[in-house]
């Protein structure tokens, strides 16, 4: 099962894009840094902590190079330390009763859509439509978020999911159905 | 919907193809069926512009961030370059403490031997103030008799003649 795994996430590796852990950080970082930001931006919802948790990141991916074995993607395996480093700061910022509110605003990023050659309120509902995401993956748990977040804005297989979130393959589609479930509630609420 | 082709998406059948589980039959259906189609399409354009909207905000931010790490000069440095400041900070402070250590090595011995040429001149004069001394001692020693006590041995010194005068008279 793991060779399938390793298989199909090395397909998935852009050509010229596979590193070796020889390669350096310098290299990951060039190659991955703006995918780790994403997905940690998106998962704690604060700038400054997605900044830090991802210097954080290939620090420890450079630290922990050796442990690198190649059966799975290098991107995969950055995840995997990012997705670590998310939960671990979650997991602090549940004992500050001040906890941050989110801090990304789902307006601006709604207007981040790519260039839609199509009327204007053809665009207005599509960034309705996003804002509407947003707000419900919001109100999603962390490992719910965290898996939506790696399916639909990362674009990972499922098992490449499971690889980064080191949990079960049906563990991962049973928190994918439950938060693809109240984000399609919300959609049809706010048509 | 369970692998026949025939039925039309159920709720569960929705959430798993927009997941990425979809069966193969499922998928064939769907192919096929405008009616799904149109399920489907709603939530799976709301996925797909989320999904944009998200990678190219997350990507300006991801840029903006970088350059901003970039521009502080404290963190501007990558891995080899903090290794290498490190190496040179080290390298430097080893020179200053070895060529600190000399100096001190050196100031030391120039010390300790200005000590030592002192105490050898305080030997020095200690050494002529005993023999000065030693020298006073024998002199008064070398006295046989006191000069207080001279007039005694001269008396002693005329009685013995008397006493000897005497003793010859009489042996005559």
């Amino acid at each position: 099962m793991e060779d399938v795994i390793a298989n199909t996430m090395a397909a998935r590796e852009l050509p010229g894009t596979a590193v070796s852990e020889a390669d350096g950080v310098e290299e990951w970082m060039r190659l991955y840094r703006g995918r780790v930001f994403r997905y940690i931006l998106f998962a704690t919802s604060d700038e400054d902590v997605a900044e830090s948790l991802t210097q954080d990141c290939f620090l420890r991916a450079h630290t922990a190079r050796a442990s690198f074995r190649g059966d799975c993607s290098m991107s995969t395996w950055l995840m995997r330390i990012a997705v670590n480093l998310v939960r671990d700061h979650q997991r602090s910022m549940k004992l500050r009763f001040w906890k941050r509110a989110a801090m990304l605003d789902a307006a601006e990023m709604s207007e981040r859509l790519p260039d839609m050659r199509s009327s204007t309120e053809h665009r207005l509902i599509a960034q309705e439509r996003v804002e509407t995401v947003w707000r419900a993956v919001e109100t999603l748990s962390e490992r719910q978020r965290s898996i939506f977040l790696l399916r639909f804005e990362e674009e990972l297989e499922l098992p490449e999911i499971a690889e980064a979130m080191q949990l079960n393959l049906n563990t991962v589609k049973s928190h994918l159905y439950r938060a693809l479930s109240v984000v399609k509630q919300q959609v049809e609420e706010a048509r | 919907m369970n692998g026949n082709t025939s039925a039309h998406f159920d709720e569960e059948a929705l959430v798993r193809w927009q997941m990425g589980d979809a069966a193969e039959a499922e998928r064939v259906h769907l192919a096929g069926c405008a009616d799904c189609q149109a399920r489907t399409r709603s939530l799976a354009d709301s996925l797909s512009w989320f999904g944009a909207a998200a990678r190219q905000w997350g990507e300006e931010k991801a840029v903006a961030s970088e350059n901003l790490w970039e521009r502080k000069p404290a963190t501007s440095m990558n891995w080899r370059g903090m290794v290498a400041a490190w190496a040179m900070v080290s390298v430097a402070l080893l020179l200053v403490f070895g060529i600190g250590l000399q100096r001190w090595k050196g100031h030391r011995a120039a010390i300790e031997a200005q000590v030592q040429q002192r105490q050898q001149q305080q030997e020095k004069q200690e050494l002529a103030r005993d023999n000065a001394l030693l020298e006073e001692v024998d002199q008064d020693v070398s006295q046989v008799v006191p000069e207080s006590m001279q007039p005694l041995s001269w008396n002693a010194a005329n009685n013995g003649a008397v006493s000897a005068t005497n003793s010859t008279a009489a042996r005559q």
